[in-house]
């Protein structure tokens, strides 16, 4: 009987529970886990350290997604599963560096050609999709055209999968979840959002003589300021749902990701039509929203927010993905 | 002929028999590595990775019957063969037999 919690199995059950459509997840993992205990056991039987069994015992069970796909019987038309995971990897690999890289370009050379920003992130947006599909459509015809007459240039036998060992199992990161301070600290600064919007109105020191010039142009008050305040709210409520759920999922996520979406994609697309400073405000300080230096500052300054608000989001979803946990043999 | 020849041949003739092995084993309720150990002592070597995705699908196909027994120190799925599997095992193990009665003729006939 093993008595040690075995992390490197939590793990393996992780990975397996990843590669799971959802609806098979608590039964698949129970049987892998199972499977597991009794072949750790049978190996404890004969005398092997428990470390030595458990490693011996995951490595033999071999890449968690292919252990699944065999489980699963699931159908690999297109790419069979000889090439199928290599293949999904390099597809991943590719867009994970790539597009990144195409969109930064885009941006750098956007911003040199003095292009307006709302330019500059539609041809990051559209470059990055085709650059993505023709990668996708190209490694996929290769991959195909090597599973069908792939066997004329090999022997034909189904070469194991050497690309993986026990070092690819996620790791299970300890209690990284929302404590009470990081609700603080999120609720705080959206406050002081939401209170910048509305003390702005007010800003009398611009004008010198007392008199209000608020900062943001009035012209778009009446739908912009309750609109922003209530994204605000809600973003305020989801952080202490998040907090009050001591996880984060994937809806709160992608919930998250929608309000920054809808926070900054207005905000940013008036700044970039130079829309969204009130002009009596740019008199009364003096900056003429027309020269060089304020629209290269105005194009950085929104490229920062963007990026932000789009690594936060990022940040959002890696928070679910590692909050996921495994019901190790709860299945009934 | 190469040894990796043999064995390729030697599991595709021996693939249809584990379902075989597995429906009459599993008249008697039994867990995956349980039936494991058991068809192993009967001299019959099956791969793990061959086996616990063959129950799943006997289940899905209805020849498999399935429950969590869970009074033991760690739940284990417990297997045992349907109505519906004992009439495939009856209809595999006639033809088994009548495979194995040709198979005869053809040699005698040489």
């Amino acid at each position: 009987m093993t008595d040690i919690t075995p992390t490197l199995t939590e793990r393996y059950l992780l990975a397996v529970s990843r590669a799971t459509p959802e609806a098979q997840r608590p039964t698949l993992q129970a049987e892998v886990g199972e499977r597991i205990a009794d072949e750790i056991d049978a190996r404890l039987a004969e005398g092997e350290s428990p470390e030595t069994a458990e490693r011996a015992v995951l490595t033999g069970l071999g890449d968690p997604a292919r252990l699944v796909a065999t489980y699963l019987d699931r159908p690999m038309r297109l790419i069979g599963p000889r090439y199928y995971f290599t293949w999904r990897r390099l597809i991943r690999l590719l867009l994970v560096i790539v597009l990144p890289c195409v969109a930064v370009a885009m941006a750098i050379a956007g911003g040199v050609n003095g292009q307006p920003i709302g330019g500059i992130i539609g041809s990051m947006i559209g470059t990055s999709i085709m650059v993505g599909v023709q990668l996708c459509f190209w490694t996929t015809l290769v991959f195909a055209l090597l599973d069908r007459y792939g066997d004329r240039l090999s022997d034909g036998h189904l070469p194991q999968d050497t690309t993986w060992d026990l070092e690819h199992l996620p790791r299970i990161e300890p209690a990284a979840r929302m404590n009470v301070w990081s609700l603080c600290g999120a609720v705080f600064w959206l406050v002081v959002l939401a209170a910048f919007l509305v003390v702005q109105q007010f800003e009398p020191w611009a004008s010198g003589d007392g008199t209000a010039v608020p900062i943001i142009d009035p012209a778009h008050w009446a739908f912009l300021l309750p609109y922003l305040l209530g994204i605000l709210a809600a973003s305020v409520a989801l952080s202490v749902a998040t907090y009050l759920q001591r996880r984060r999922t994937w809806w709160a996520a992608a919930i998250h990701a929608v309000l920054a979406a809808a926070f900054l994609v207005p905000v940013l697309w008036l700044w970039a039509q130079g829309l969204l400073v009130n002009p009596a405000f740019n008199a009364a300080v003096g900056i003429d929203p027309a020269g060089d230096t304020v629209r290269t500052v105005g194009i950085v300054l929104g490229i920062i927010a963007g990026g932000v608000a789009l690594l936060d989001i990022v940040a959002e979803f890696r928070g679910a993905w590692q909050d996921e946990r495994v019901d190790v043999g709860g299945a009934s | 002929m190469s040894d990796e020849t043999t064995d390729g041949h030697l599991q595709e003739l021996r693939r249809g028999t584990v379902v075989l092995a597995c429906l009459i084993r599993l008249r008697q309720p039994g867990y995956g590595y349980a039936l494991l150990e058991a068809l192993d002592g009967f001299g019959f070597r099956v791969d793990a990775n061959t086996l616990y995705p063959l129950l799943r699908r006997l289940e899905q196909q209805g020849c498999l019957t399935s429950e969590w027994n869970t009074e033991e120190s760690r739940p284990r799925k417990f297997y045992r063969t349907s109505a519906a599997g004992e009439q495939l095992a009856a209809t595999l193990l006639t033809d088994w037999e009548s495979l194995s009665a040709s198979l005869r003729r053809i040699q005698d006939g040489s």
